[in-house]
């Protein structure tokens, strides 16, 4: 089995679904990292609220403890076995989950732990209803019966608990399946064999694929077939704000969102091989863009958020790839710029409240880099990789108005990155620490610390002059300092705020690996940045997975286990810088 | 006007808001009874989870202790010694604060902080907020602000304290304005008696179209049941696609179904647009089953329960007042038949021919004791509404020159409550039960539910119907002097303030009252009416009320409690006393 089918990273699902299966072994579930949940294999749907919390069945035989049984997980199915005992899991359709395997004891599926409201109630041998709040779900049986245990407790309204016995028919046989919907359930409609459910999603998979970038390096074959999976299986559509687009979820762990930064990540992955669904993933966003120019923080199928920002990085992933020779469409690039001159614009216009043409973030969460040391003494702070994308942004307006022919409009948006470029070393890059600073909004004082956030601004390369692209790639590759063994961490190893699992006070993070590599590259270090990237992806082969982010020092995966940047960061890195070695 | 209100009941918003003020004085907020607040002024905003929050204590000194208010439409006046401060709701996301006094405080707490919460000082004219879900900008127009809220180190601050300051004249005048994404930057211009008397207007102007001929014992609870209703009102917003008729703007935040058609019946004959779009609010969200959502809200439609389907019934109910017009009458045509296609085709899981309910939820009537001994229960209400959306559905097909369709409509109507009565009715015990599906048990207690059939009136056999007159004409049982309890009084399971178990609801004291009247009993129909409104005149439009002292219980000013207000007043308290005698 490829080793980064992971249960405990990944999560098994397939493409439009809301129901997954994972398995917990001494882990968290959510960002409460203090709540253990016991160790076991659960069904987990990830709508609504419930994508925290939401771990409802454990699935054992029974008698057995559910981590009993050992699995083997495919794109197309999952097949959980103890002994002589199995039963593999397919999606016949997006919202229904089958399970057929032979046993000489019931399949268990127990939900411990209701809330208000919560029932279950079995309607004949064959079928039992659950409600479990906000979702409901059919349990129908092909082959065997089904009992149900979920005593009623009238003055919580509820169940006290649901458990699910699905016993085989009298030749061993077991086949179930489990139906998603909202008020009626209309009927079975997964009537044909197991198998051939299982062919047709192999089929499925293998079509996206084909539209996904190949290893170039054999190394990294399957870790490539993981990434395909990650973004093929994350994928949601036709689902309240989504309508008909395919978007692609930063995870169908528990952070089962669309964010306005993560987003553009999918280009670097996507764009050569799968333009329209790269570019999708922009306009998932872009469909919700306000007039004032601003995107929402991150929409799901049942709401968008605007509580907060994410930075404007869309510019330097899209000139990266130009430069990489990628060709992009004039039909996109005009798509995405009317869009980005919107979002540009917003940003001077609604995000600086101190009036001195540096734009600010109002709260660590508006930079991405939500507990950055740089936000400890205020939440606005004009950090300077905020104007370091909006110059990047300027920059690929100008080349893109100038692709298009609108000479004038070229002129102006290299006008305005230039101008920005002076006003924004003049204000946020400090002579005498010979280092870029997050100045707060108005006092303009800056926070202690040593975050990477600082650096940011290699990215404009040439644009800087040579000392202070210096000082920048010297900061960086300086030993013991963010580079690690594994890539950048967020915050300085050496740093007094340093912390290993502590979000952006440390860990490594794809996106600001991704713009170190890039900007080594800008300022013409193409070994260093090469270097880098081949840390990067040596982590995530060590680490066995792509997640939020890792340990900087042990590259271990942290938080969410599988997630949509780290992968898409790993397959650009791979098959940029990565191929020819061992991996 | 001459009306003012109570601030403890009925939050202080605007047509259209999301924004309210209310006051805690010994009292809880939202569900949970145990959480009780410090007494005080709040403002809140009916979002998401933060409708269960109250976002800032509102304050001349940051004690409550001393304060009074006056509520009046559209102002709201505070005081504490000469401090004064008027504030009204200029639009449907703005509190504008207009005062005389030496400052006045909008403080969050600690405890209330949730992470991210946030406030920044833009300059001494404004301040702006984001405190999770919303953001929100306060500005001043006259005077300036201090604001003290440390950053903590959760990613929030650690309080916000918002004080404001008069000008040299002593007085202040400033803006607290939410927003979705940004501050639009455009500041009001108006002064505040243009803006309070603009609103005014408007609800004079509602109010304009109530009924002229009501006795005027209930004028001023009709006055402020209007009042509620209008001032209850929320979006178009998010994903309430039009301007909704919100069941409370204290906690219960959302539109739900059954719910919504008290809205429709109450007011269709005064305000019919506005009546409509609480009707079109769930057509609109039927799915390919006929079921509709449970409830609507600007940042929500819930799936999780259904609600009764009572559409026939009070349809029915409002061809008696007025004349439906045919594109409507051809939207209930579809709505109606789907919806009776729902409850009969996906909520018959034992096939019997009665469908069930799947929780107590589902039948409205959460925690009602007929749903003991489990969550799945025929109940004869439902059969009773099905019945009723039949014969709707055979009126309006009559209408419409369906006349095979009508016909079919009634066939199945007869048939129904045929089989409801054999299937629900206990000869012996002469009532109806509410049977468990599948195993046909039924749990003890004593609940109004099995009354409900009432409505079917003279459909029912003539022994039938006498048994269920008996039942809720027998004083002390659900009868009570002030409407209809939800358990008898004499249950073993009856509990003072405890939802379905005993407390009076306008639903359920409505079918009561116009089921006796469709039976020829208007002279008891009357009578609870009367004793109903009585209470109702003391008590306000609460969510529910305790049957043996006639106080409010749970939400302070609930939709459908003033619906019923109108409802009744109008059908039996006009001054020409005609109706119905």
């Amino acid at each position: 089995m490829n080793k980064f089918f992971d249960l405990n990273k990944v999560a098994f699902t397939t493409c439009g679904s809301s129901m997954t299966l994972t398995r917990k072994e001494d882990a968290y579930m959510g960002f409460d990292l203090s709540k253990k949940v016991e160790d076991g294999y659960y069904f987990h749907p990830i709508y609504d609220a419930e994508k925290y919390g939401g771990l409802l069945f454990r699935l054992s035989f029974a008698g057995s403890a559910s981590l009993d049984m050992q699995y083997d997980f495919r794109p197309e199915s999952l097949r959980l076995y103890q002994g002589e005992d199995e039963v593999k899991v397919c999606f016949p359709e997006r919202n229904i989950m089958r399970f057929c395997g032979h046993s000489g004891r019931a399949f268990e599926l127990k939900y411990a732990c209701t809330k208000k409201y919560d029932t279950a109630f079995r309607i004949d041998d064959r079928h039992a209803e659950i409600n479990i709040y906000t979702k409901k779900c059919m349990l129908y049986v092909k082959n065997g019966r089904v009992e149900l245990d979920a005593p009623w407790n009238s003055h919580m309204e509820k169940c006290e608990h649901v458990f699910l016995y699905v016993y085989p028919d009298e030749n061993g046989l077991l086949d179930f399946s489990m139906e998603e919907f909202d008020r009626g359930w209309t009927g079975e409609k997964d009537m044909l064999g197991f198998e051939r459910y299982e062919l047709d999603k192999r089929a499925e998979f293998e079509k996206f694929c084909e539209g996904f970038p190949k290893a170039k390096n054999p190394a990294y074959a399957d870790a490539f077939e993981a990434c395909a999976y990650i973004a093929w299986s994350c994928i949601i559509y036709d689902n309240g704000y989504f309508g008909d687009r395919k978007a692609i979820l930063l995870s169908k762990n528990w952070m089962a969102l669309c964010a306005s930064w993560d987003n553009a990540f999918h280009l670097l992955e996507l764009a050569e091989t799968n333009e329209e669904l790269a570019f999708d993933q922009l306009y998932v966003l872009f469909d919700y863009q306000e007039e004032t120019g601003v995107l929402p923080d991150w929409i799901n199928s049942h709401r968008y958020n605007h509580s907060y920002l994410k930075p404007p990085i869309v510019g330097l992933i899209l000139r990266t790839l130009i430069r990489n020779g990628v060709c992009i469409s004039d039909e996109h690039l005009k798509k995405t710029c009317a869009a980005l001159e919107r979002i540009v614009e917003f940003w001077f216009k609604y995000r600086d409240n101190d009036h001195d043409g540096i734009p600010e973030y109002q709260h660590g969460n508006d930079s991405g880099a939500d507990n950055s040391t740089v936000y400890d003494l205020a939440p606005n702070v004009e950090a300077p990789d905020l104007c370091a994308y909006l110059i990047e942004d300027m920059d690929l307006l100008s080349e893109c108005e100038a692709r298009f022919g609108n000479k004038e409009r070229a002129e102006y948006w290299k006008r305005r990155a230039d101008e920005l470029t002076e006003r924004f070393i003049a204000h946020s890059y400090d002579a005498q620490k010979g280092a870029f600073v997050s100045r707060i909004s108005g006092s303009h004082i800056f926070a202690d610390g040593d975050a990477m956030i600082n650096f940011i601004p290699v990215v404009l390369g040439k644009r800087l002059d040579a000392s202070i692209r210096e000082k920048l790639v010297e900061g960086l590759m300086q030993p013991g300092r963010f580079l690690t063994r594994w890539g950048m961490a967020s915050e300085s190893v050496a740093s007094q705020k340093y912390e290993k699992d502590s979000y952006w006070r440390g860990p490594i993070w794809a996106p600001q690996v991704f713009c170190a590599v890039t900007g080594l590259e800008n300022c013409g270090q193409e070994e260093l940045a090469r270097d880098v990237a081949r840390r990067f992806v040596d982590m995530c082969m060590h680490a066995g997975c792509f997640a939020e982010c890792h340990n900087a020092l042990t590259g271990e995966g942290l938080r969410d286990l599988s997630y949509s940047w780290c992968a898409n960061t790993f397959v650009y890195f791979a098959n940029r810088f990565c191929t020819d070695g061992e991996g | 006007m001459d009306l003012s209100f109570n601030l403890e009941c009925m939050p202080f918003s605007t047509y259209g808001s999301a924004l309210a003020i209310t006051r805690i004085n010994q009292r809880y907020f939202g569900f949970d009874l145990d959480n009780r607040r410090s007494d005080g002024y709040y403002m809140h905003a009916l979002y998401e989870d933060d409708r269960y929050r109250l976002l800032f204590q509102l304050s001349f000194d940051g004690e409550a202790e001393g304060m009074s208010d006056l509520y009046e439409p559209q102002l709201l006046t505070l005081r504490k010694g000469n401090d004064v401060m008027r504030i009204c709701a200029p639009s449907e996301n703005t509190l504008r604060f207009c005062g005389k006094c030496s400052q006045f405080m909008l403080y969050m707490s600690p405890k209330d902080i949730i992470k991210y919460n946030a406030a920044m000082y833009n300059d001494e004219r404004r301040i702006a907020l984001n405190v999770y879900t919303r953001k929100a900008i306060v500005y001043a127009l006259k005077g300036s602000f201090e604001l003290d809220a440390p950053w903590g180190d959760n990613e929030s601050c650690q309080y916000i304290r918002i004080i404001a300051k008069p000008d040299a004249s002593g007085e202040m005048d400033f803006v607290f304005e939410d927003f979705r994404t940004e501050f639009s930057g455009i500041m009001r211009d108006t002064s505040f008696e243009d803006d309070l008397r603009k609103k005014q207007a408007e609800f004079a102007a509602f109010l304009e179209k109530a009924p002229r001929n009501i006795q005027p014992r209930y004028q001023r609870a009709m006055e402020t049941a209007y009042y509620q209703l209008w001032s209850a009102v929320l979006g178009p917003n998010q994903l309430l696609r039009r301007p909704g008729i919100m069941v409370s703007k204290n906690w219960m935040c959302a539109i739900w179904s059954s719910a919504n058609m008290f809205d429709v019946l109450a007011l269709m004959p005064t305000h019919p647009e506005l009546a409509w779009e609480q009707y079109m609010l769930f057509v609109e969200q039927q799915d390919e089953t006929g079921g509709m959502p449970d409830w609507i809200s600007p940042y929500k439609i819930n799936n999780s329960f259904v609600k009764p389907p009572i559409d026939g019934l009070m349809l029915l109910e409002l061809m008696r007042e007025m004349e439906i017009d045919e594109d409507k009458l051809q939207i209930i045509r579809q709505s109606l038949s789907r919806l009776v296609r729902f409850w009969t085709e996906y909520r018959d899981y034992d096939h019997d021919g009665i469908a069930e309910y799947c929780h107590g939820n589902d039948s409205m009537a959460d925690n009602c004791t007929v749903f003991d001994e489990g969550a799945n229960v025929e109940s004869p209400d439902l059969s009773t509404y099905l019945a009723l959306d039949m014969e709707c559905l055979s009126v309006v097909c009559e209408k419409l020159g369906y006349t095979a369709e009508a016909l079919e409509w009634r066939r199945r109507e007869y048939e129904l409550i045929d089989r409801m009565i054999r299937h629900n009715y206990d000869y012996e015990r002469r009532r109806f039960c509410s049977p468990m599906s599948g195993s046909h048990e039924v749990a003890d207690g004593d609940c109004m539910i099995d009354y409900i059939p009432i409505l079917l009136g003279k459909r029912l056999p003539q022994e039938i119907l006498e048994s269920l007159i008996e039942g809720i004409a027998e004083e002390g049982r659900f009868l009570t002097p002030y409407g209809i309890a939800s358990e008898s009084l004499r249950s073993e399971k009856y509990s003072d303030d405890c939802y379905w178990r005993g407390s009076i609801w306008a639903p359920w004291t409505y079918f009561a009252v116009i089921g006796l009247r469709n039976s020829g009993r208007e002279a008891l129909a009357k009578e609870i009416a009367e004793r109903y409104l009585n209470a109702l005149s003391r008590s306000g439009f609460y969510e529910c009320m305790n049957p043996r002292t006639g106080c409010g219980e749970r939400d302070g000013a609930l939709d459908w409690t003033a619906n019923t207000f109108l409802i009744l007043a109008r059908n039996f308290f006009s001054q020409e006393e005609q109706a119905y005698e």
